[in-house]
């Protein structure tokens, strides 16, 4: 694990005194105009499109608690993304504990569907490979979701990462290429055909 | 577990994401064709991250869980909304008639709108907790609550009418 310090917060230096700075329409634009990008990390997070919805409107309410707050867009975007990112956690750990069974039926669909085109053998192979896959994403460490799931999912640069979250470009290669190895340490570990 | 060789391994990383400098690229290539557990390590990152996209398009496009929730949450208002619109008509039309003092007080009003509206909560609950295995004893007693204390309900009534329940059918709480 890469020790270096998480900047992903937000300094008092970047919030603006109240009735001050960004109007309140403005940081609603951003948050429109940001919309689908949060919609993917929503889903990449784990949500599914109905949860994602539910998050994004969570987020506007927040959004609009927050008019004001602040000046530059880049740290309304920031704060976009980290708070999409928690509310997801939230919601995760909510969904897991009331939801299991309705998961369970949809992974397994998933599976099935993934799997159609194969025959026995390699359909119970890959359907044990989602699921690994997913197990791990359930239980990967939030920074290195989050990384990854910009990365690959939101298809940013690693330097855009590194601008939005304000982390150190290197951070961000480093939680990528941890959280790739531990993804592909589930599938080695299970056994993988060359 | 097998990984890669330690030295090899973040660049492993950079190498399936092309995000190594096309020398430093050389020298992996020439690894990978020599080490078979490197060659499985770079074919599990590239797998996985396959399969981690079709998982999360999969969440983005996934909405089967959708319909029950939304249809019961949606429901619910249109039972509220109906019981309030219903009984704003019934206000209306006894205040028009002059001669004819209303019977039912705007407080009457507001009492069983709430009252209709807690029933017909407790019964989307019910609805939820029966679809849990071994709840069957639970729900009888919950529906014979609501028809002892909500009997007056729309809720009340739709247990009568779909489940042919009457107060007494189940022991009392």
């Amino acid at each position: 694990m890469c020790i270096v310090q998480d900047r992903n917060r937000h300094s008092v230096e970047d919030e603006v005194p109240p009735g001050q700075g960004a109007s309140h329409p403005r940081f609603m634009d951003v948050f429109l105009r940001e919309r689908e990008r949060l919609m993917r990390i929503a889903a990449g997070m784990g949500m599914d499109r109905a949860d994602a919805d539910d998050v994004l409107q969570d987020v506007s309410v927040q959004v609009l608690k927050n008019a004001g707050r602040f000046e530059q867009e880049s740290v309304m975007v920031r704060w976009l993304v980290t708070t999409t990112v928690n509310r997801c956690l939230t919601e995760h750990r909510r969904r897991f504990r009331h939801k299991a069974s309705r998961i369970l039926r949809h992974r397994l669909d998933m599976a099935r569907d993934l799997a159609r085109d194969c025959d026995g053998a390699d359909r119970a192979g890959l359907g044990e490979e989602i699921e690994a896959v997913r197990r791990t994403l359930v239980e990967l460490d939030p920074l290195l979701l989050q990384a990854v799931v910009l990365r690959y999912f939101c298809e940013m640069k690693s330097h855009e990462i590194a601008d939005l979250l304000e982390w150190n470009a290197s951070t961000v290669r480093c939680r990528l290429r941890e959280a790739r190895l531990i993804l592909a340490g589930k599938l080695v570990q299970r056994g993988i055909e060359p | 577990m097998n990984g890669p060789c330690g030295e090899f391994a973040d660049k492993i990383v950079d190498y399936v994401d092309d995000e190594l400098p096309e020398n430093e690229a050389e020298v992996v290539a020439r690894h990978l064709a020599e080490c078979e557990r490197c060659r499985e390590a770079a074919t599990a990152l590239q797998r996985s991250l396959g399969l981690a996209k079709a998982i999360w398009s999969d969440n983005l496009g996934s909405s089967q869980a959708v319909p029950a929730r939304r249809l019961r949450r949606i429901r619910f208002y249109a039972v509220a909304a109906s019981i309030v619109i219903a009984v704003s008509v019934l206000v209306s039309i006894l205040s028009d008639h002059p001669g004819r003092k209303p019977s039912i007080s705007p407080e009457d009003v507001e009492r069983q709108v709430a009252r209709a509206g807690m029933a017909a909560e407790l019964l989307a609950a019910t609805r939820i907790v029966a679809q849990c295995e071994g709840t069957e004893s639970i729900v009888q007693r919950q529906y014979s609550y609501i028809l002892r204390e909500y009997a007056d309900t729309p809720a009340a009534e739709t247990i009568r009418a779909n489940y042919g329940l009457k107060l007494g059918d189940t022991q009392h709480d």
